[in-house]
């Protein structure tokens, strides 16, 4: 079973059940709390997520709320590659929502952090607080933006764009307080990590496979930005 | 050995030139408060100079905070709600009243002309040197708690930043003074700042190397050319010197308030390029540069503005007053 289907399949019980006996449905219910579960030995970096998000939110170019960074590691084997699927981690202790001065940002009720479009003044406080580089200030809208879980999807019972467009399943989307979800599951059975625990923000983006030199501040050098920048590139060896 | 990015992403800075500006200004306009409170209280004096750099530099600071907003016909909601959580939500209501209290106290002190300052003004001058330490304090504060970027949120940060805003603060009083053809006051005041941001710059940087960083790999002009030299060595060094002479007190102060431009310059756009994710520098320093001219003519300009504005303001209503006297 995969994420989509589990997720469509809860989501239709779900919906079922809420029609058939509201009462008993509400007054069992737990809140839901979304998380996602990147599992990086299935990841291919093909950027598919990237563009699907892009597409799905209306996201101008050069401007990303996921995107998948690729390194290249040197192992005890050589050189491998290595991805890392970014985006908001939607923090238990988020930094970006106390520094927001007009109340524009705010964790939904299921635990995404989300803006209030017509709130915010683009201040771009909140994207200096965030320690992931997960907001920007869109060049369409002018307002502070991000990654919402596709809020707008989740609530109908639809997954994320990125999940639902991952070819390699890397990207398990589901609720954190339900034992029996996929991804509580796969969380039970694997080591996961999260990124930047120094900043203690409580982050809800688990990693499968994360090494440990790419948790926090990746030390780079030699690579494509240093192309782009028209930096003198060292050879390999010397990198 | 690091990692080689095969596919990296940059970020923009989000805080614009126009946020180096409004610092600058504020920050000058604070410490000019400060001075002047300093001076009317303390040293009973009347510290003109120092007024008209408050009053004016507030005054200019407000337009390049609202170009700094991305949505800046929104800055009502500042004022609709409150996030008391938020030090950029205190700093919404330090500002203009700030402002206004400069104002004001142009105003009262125009109109008094001659005559001795009264209670009224005495308590005003107060209440401006109190808000201008909030100015300071909040202004340091806002920047200092964001701990993503590592080069702000240090103990040096803060302080050099302020110590920079007094310097400032006296330098641009001792340009307007020497304009007018007065020694007036600062010149203590720029040599302390100045010396004590010598040696806090010089502590930061020996222990923080997200500092050193920066300053080696993106800024070494503008923090240890700019700043440094000819931003605080130099202007302490003419004021030192410059006892009895205007032009050196004016070039000396306006050398001081360009050491301010250059360390926020270098820190505000230095921290902003680097990556919060990775050991890098991101490609946007073009940008910002190319922002800059519109940012400090558009500045520059509101300031003349401003300066001539309350000058005027001062000088019409003093002859004003000297004239219902004679009456």
């Amino acid at each position: 079973m995969n994420s989509r289907r589990e997720f469509l399949k809860l989501a239709m019980a779900g919906s079922t059940a809420a029609v058939a006996t509201p009462a008993a449905a509400s007054a069992q219910a737990k809140p839901k709390r979304w998380g996602m579960l990147v599992d990086l030995r299935k990841c291919i970096g093909c950027q598919a997520c990237t563009v699907a998000c892009t597409i799905e939110n209306d996201v101008p170019a050069g401007q990303h709320r996921t995107a998948v960074p690729i390194y290249e590691l040197d192992g005890p084997d050589g050189p491998s590659q290595a991805v890392l699927p970014r985006l908001c981690n939607h923090c238990d202790e988020p930094p970006c929502i106390p520094v927001c001065p007009v109340n524009a940002t705010y964790k939904t009720d299921e635990g995404a952090v989300v803006v209030d479009a017509e709130q915010c003044v683009a201040c771009g406080y909140c994207v200096q607080a965030c320690p992931y580089e997960a907001r920007f200030i869109n060049h369409k809208t002018g307002v502070a933006d991000k990654c919402t879980f596709c809020v707008h999807r989740t609530s109908v019972g639809l997954l994320p764009a990125c999940v639902e467009t991952c070819v390699g399943n890397a990207r398990v989307f589901g609720d954190l307080n339900d034992p029996e979800s996929e991804i509580r599951k796969l969380m039970a059975e694997h080591e996961t990590k999260g990124l930047r625990p120094e900043f203690k923000t409580g982050p809800n983006v688990y990693y499968i496979g994360l090494d440990d030199r790419l948790a926090s501040t990746v030390a780079v050098g030699g690579g494509a930005r240093d192309l782009r920048q028209g930096l003198e590139t060292p050879a390999h060896g010397e990198v | 050995m690091p990692a080689v990015d095969l596919m990296s992403f940059d970020h923009e800075a989000v805080w614009r030139p126009w946020a180096v500006a409004y610092f600058l200004l504020v920050g000058t306009g604070a410490g000019a408060a400060l001075l002047l409170a300093y001076a009317r209280l303390v040293r009973v004096a009347e510290a003109k100079g120092a007024l008209i750099v408050a009053a004016s530099f507030a005054l200019a600071s407000g337009l390049p905070l609202l170009a700094d907003l991305h949505q800046p016909a929104r800055f009502m909601h500042f004022y609709s709600g409150s996030a008391p959580a938020s030090i950029m939500w205190w700093g919404s209501w330090f500002l203009p009243l700030f402002i206004a209290s400069t104002l004001l106290l142009a105003f009262m002190t125009g109109r008094r002309g001659n005559a001795p300052m009264c209670g009224g003004e005495r308590m005003l001058t107060m209440s401006v040197g109190a808000l201008a330490l909030c100015i300071l304090g909040y202004t340091a504060g806002e920047m200092s708690v964001v701990a993503a970027r590592p080069v702000w949120n240090t103990l040096g940060f803060p302080i050099v930043l302020i110590l920079t805003a007094l310097m400032s603060g006296a330098g641009a009083t001792m340009t307007i003074d020497s304009l007018n053809g007065e020694k007036g006051e600062g010149r203590y005041m720029l040599v302390v700042t100045g010396a004590a941001t010598l040696v806090a710059f010089g502590l930061w940087m020996l222990t923080d190397s997200n500092l050193s960083t920066l300053a080696a790999d993106y800024a070494p002009v503008g923090l240890f050319g700019a700043f440094i030299i000819a931003g605080v060595v130099v202007p302490v060094v003419l004021a030192v010197s410059a006892k009895a002479s205007l032009l050196l007190r004016g070039v000396s102060g306006a050398l001081a308030v360009f050491g301010a431009l250059a360390f926020r310059w270098s820190t505000f756009n230095g921290a902003q390029l680097m990556s919060k994710t990775e050991t890098a520098f991101y490609g946007y320093e073009a940008a910002l540069s190319q922002d800059a001219l519109r940012t400090l003519a558009g500045s520059a300009g509101l300031l003349i503005l401003s300066l001539i504005f309350v000058t005027l303001l001062i000088n019409l209503l003093a002859v004003r007053a000297s004239k219902q006297t004679q009456a």
